[in-house]
């Protein structure tokens, strides 16, 4: 799901980058320095485990947690997305720095609606959690084949990003686990700690 | 390994190199001769920059099946094999061109350049925390599945396994959270005040100006063939 340079038009890449600069100052704003300290150390851990692939039916998926990070960072979600992609785009040349901007705004749909999701208390921890790990895959898919579909790809692209609603269910899955793992031991994490409105750390 | 690139302020390199990607991004449709040039001009930087040759091909490998597929499917759209021949071709010089800029110098270097830039504080410090904790992240992961797979007789299900998985992701969440607070006092005592460094501004000399207005003049020329 990172596009590479050269493949959008670069005047979609120009735009995405003038939409994502503004969200992520949004995203960042008045957030302190034990904060920033929390988000960087939940960025490696949510990178790291983005770079495991777990066996499944005779195949290895790789989880992107986006879900997952949507619940526990809020908003502050777009700033950690969008540094991760940049050093993805750095370091193994993952997605490309001129359609930096189109890779983050498709991410961090997916984890601010999974955040929005779990914030939005209809039904149990479990349910929020697997809705949240869904749309954290299925929303940037369906966003990554609509924009290939207009920029003149084709529809099958938008019939790949249906094939990716298994990994989506396999993502919700994992992710309902996790949270329900997080509220037994460390319900804290889960609260909405990096809302941002006031600049507070929720850490306490 | 030294190269022709030694010296020039990174922030130079990122905006000749952005300038150059642009370039070949904006050449319009199918123009084998303009792309050859192209190619051969990042071939020069690649030889000048001496970038390492296997790093610089595994990357491209890694990103070869989506401008493959995004190649195939412009042509097959387009009715037309030299639409996607002209996105193909396109994207690997813009791919190939990075992958020389990042193969060549180092990530820290150029994230202090973005950050001398106007890159946000919040991306710049977690960028910065990411690139020194994910390696730690990483290692204490495979340490939790090596203590699982020493636990584990017999082999788990799918389910199970996801269930293992998505417990131990948590556990190590946790691990992150636990120890931020830890590194946040270790780097208060060091006098952190929340703004992250990025280094003196250089003054640009001669070789600065040169090395950005040469790499945008010379793939300008070649768009205008």
């Amino acid at each position: 799901m990172h596009i590479a340079d050269g493949i959008f038009p670069l005047a979609w890449c120009g735009a995405a980058h003038a939409v994502t600069y503004p969200l992520i100052y949004w995203s960042g704003r008045k957030a302190q320095p034990a904060e920033i300290v929390k988000m960087g150390l939940l960025a490696s851990a949510l990178f790291a485990v983005s770079l495991v692939h777990i066996p499944a039916a005779g195949t290895a998926i790789h989880v992107g947690l986006l879900g997952l990070a949507g619940i526990v960072l809020g908003v502050r979600s777009v700033a950690v997305v969008f540094s991760a992609l940049l050093l993805q785009a750095l370091l193994f040349q993952h997605g490309g720095l001129l359609a930096l901007g189109v890779n983050a705004l498709n991410m961090s749909a997916g984890a601010l609606l999974a955040g929005l999701l779990w914030r939005v208390r209809m039904g149990n921890a479990a349910v929020r959690g697997f809705a949240a790990g869904f749309v954290g895959v299925a929303v940037p898919a369906g966003l990554v084949g609509m924009e290939f579909t207009l920029a003149g790809y084709g529809k099958g692209f938008l019939a790949l990003a249906g094939l990716y609603s298994g990994v989506a269910v396999l993502e919700g899955v994992i992710t309902s686990v996790t949270v329900g793992f997080l509220a037994r031991t460390r319900p804290a994490a889960l609260e909405s700690a990096f809302m941002g409105e006031d600049g507070r750390d929720g850490s306490a | 390994m030294t190269g022709v690139h030694d010296g020039i302020d990174p922030a130079a390199k990122l905006i000749a190199f952005l300038a150059a990607g642009i370039v070949v991004a904006t050449t319009p449709g199918w123009q084998p001769l303009n792309l050859a040039v192209f190619g051969a001009m990042t071939a020069v930087l690649l030889m000048g920059f001496k970038a390492p040759l296997g790093v610089v091909a595994k990357r491209l490998l890694a990103v070869s099946p989506v401008v493959l597929l995004s190649g195939a499917a412009r042509a097959w759209q387009a009715g037309d094999e030299t639409a996607g021949l002209a996105v193909a071709a396109k994207a690997g010089i813009v791919i190939l061109l990075f992958a020389v800029l990042t193969s060549t110098t180092p990530v820290s270097s150029l994230l202090r350049a973005m950050r001398r830039m106007g890159m946000p504080n919040a991306v710049g410090s977690v960028i910065a925390l990411m690139e020194r904790y994910v390696h730690l992240m990483g290692e204490e992961l495979r340490r939790m599945r090596r203590a699982r797979a020493s636990r584990t007789v017999n082999a788990m299900g799918l389910m199970e396994r996801f269930h293992s998985e998505g417990q131990m992701f948590g556990a190590l969440l946790l691990r992150s959270w636990n120890r931020s607070d830890r590194v946040y006092q270790a780097m208060l005592a060091r006098g952190f005040t929340g703004d992250w460094p990025g280094g003196s501004r250089r003054v640009w000399g001669l070789r600065e100006a040169g090395f950005v207005v040469g790499m945008a003049a010379g793939f300008g020329w070649a768009r205008w063939l």
